[in-house]
């Protein structure tokens, strides 16, 4: 099985293909912004995009997901190039312990894609629902998530 | 993982039927389920098969039914009338929402004696139908049936001989609501939620959270099962007095939506 991950082609994987593709990036392919979290779909740490779509890595098996393009939130811009939403995560302190920022990326990342400058800041909060930041620093996510639609 | 899994991709549903007669192996949707469990050891499986090329998904809207296939995601249903529309919204996220399947809802074992199959209430509510196969034949049950055969397709019928859902049909009501306990974000499973729904002038009303699966309820006057079909249910969530304190209030905000806009 294959998997294309943050533009880099990765043939011949030896994960097994039930493992979940949280594993496959982070023990096989050291690829470790995605973060385990509950590892049951809820609480969006481990989120990362499959051919563009904003997925839980650790619900989605490596079998469902052969030849598919990956990307995490260290594929999505550079330090020198962030993507908007991590600019806008910076800009903001939208990040405390960090460790949902990752899937929280990912998720503003698509969701501002998909909806741009017509996002409202009740649109964000439901979108990001599922994603869940234990500091509780919803507030100052919302607001770079906000600045990043407008950009 | 404790032992290799054989992982088949069948890309047509002739070739899932034609791999579950031979070989019996676990069906999955979208393995939102399957696949956490597998990891952690909670479940065992020597074989699985992945349905999401196999052709098994698709709405289509008749003038007297409405029939979706068993691999269609969730975020794929469209506009359904209610109560599956607000069950289906209220399933964890847009990104789970967008990878579960409706066969695997309905299928989802509970977990520690709670339910997982959100779609399961509003579709006793609506009287469904659940098309599947044993591998031999098909057969055709209603979703009480199909929920009281074992738990949610693992015992009686579901055990050693598993069901493969093909697809769940059902004929729009003239009305219906949802109504739950609200939680902020994604769980496990529904605390407590009641579906309502008039099919040729009978009320049908079916709750979910307060068992293993989605129960059947009486009338609107009178909707709790008697305690020989409902043993109850304390969690953390919600405690067995709340949710039959609750299960009339639900009934009621569902009644008055109904009426709200008949």
């Amino acid at each position: 099985m294959k998997l294309t991950v943050n533009g880099i082609d990765r043939d011949d994987l030896r994960s097994a293909p039930m493992t979940p593709l949280l594993d496959v990036l982070r023990e096989e392919l050291g690829v470790m912004s995605p973060k385990p979290g509950c590892r049951s779909g809820g609480c969006g740490a481990c989120t990362v995009l499959i051919d563009g779509e904003p997925r839980r890595s650790c619900l989605t098996p490596l079998a469902a997901v052969d030849g598919a393009a990956v990307t995490t939130a260290d594929g999505l811009g550079t330090p020198e190039a962030p993507a908007l939403v991590q600019q806008a995560f910076a800009d903001g302190h939208a990040s405390q312990c960090g460790y949902c920022t990752s899937g929280m990326v990912i998720a503003a990342h698509a969701l501002v894609q998909r909806r741009g400058a017509e996002l409202t800041r009740a649109e964000i909060a439901q979108e990001l629902s599922g994603h869940v930041c234990r500091c509780t620093g919803y507030v100052n996510i919302l607001a770079a998530v906000e600045q990043a639609a407008r950009a | 993982m404790p032992q290799p899994i054989e992982v088949s991709v069948p890309t047509s549903e002739q070739e899932a039927r034609a791999l579950f007669a031979a070989a019996s192996p676990l069906p999955a949707g979208g393995a939102t389920i399957l696949t956490p469990e597998l990891f952690s050891g909670a479940r065992a499986a020597s074989h699985v098969m992945l349905l999401h090329r196999a052709g098994l998904d698709g709405v289509r809207h008749d003038t007297d039914r409405v029939t979706i296939g068993a691999a269609t995601r969730l975020s794929q249903l469209g506009e359904m009338p209610e109560p599956l529309r607000s069950a289906v919204a209220g399933v964890a996220d847009r990104e789970v929402r967008a990878q579960a399947t409706v066969g695997g809802n309905i299928c989802a074992a509970p977990l520690d004696g709670a339910p997982r199959g959100d779609l399961q209430g509003p579709l006793l509510a609506l009287d469904a139908v659940v098309h599947w196969t044993d591998g031999a034949e098909d057969h055709r049950d209603g979703m009480e049936a199909f929920l009281g055969d074992g738990d949610a397709g693992e015992g009686a019928r579901g055990g050693a001989a598993r069901r493969l859902v093909l697809g769940v049909e059902f004929v729009p009501p003239q009305t219906g609501a949802f109504a739950s306990l609200r939680r902020p974000h994604s769980h496990g499973y529904t605390a407590l939620a009641v579906s309502a729904a008039v099919m040729g002038g009978e009320l049908r009303l079916a709750a979910t959270g307060l068992g293993p699966h989605a129960l059947r309820l009486g009338s609107a006057d009178q909707p709790l099962p008697d305690d020989a079909t409902f043993a109850g249910r304390d969690d953390a969530l919600a405690s067995d007095w709340y949710r039959r304190e609750m299960v009339p209030v639900l009934v009621r905000r569902c009644l008055e939506q109904m009426e709200a806009t008949a």
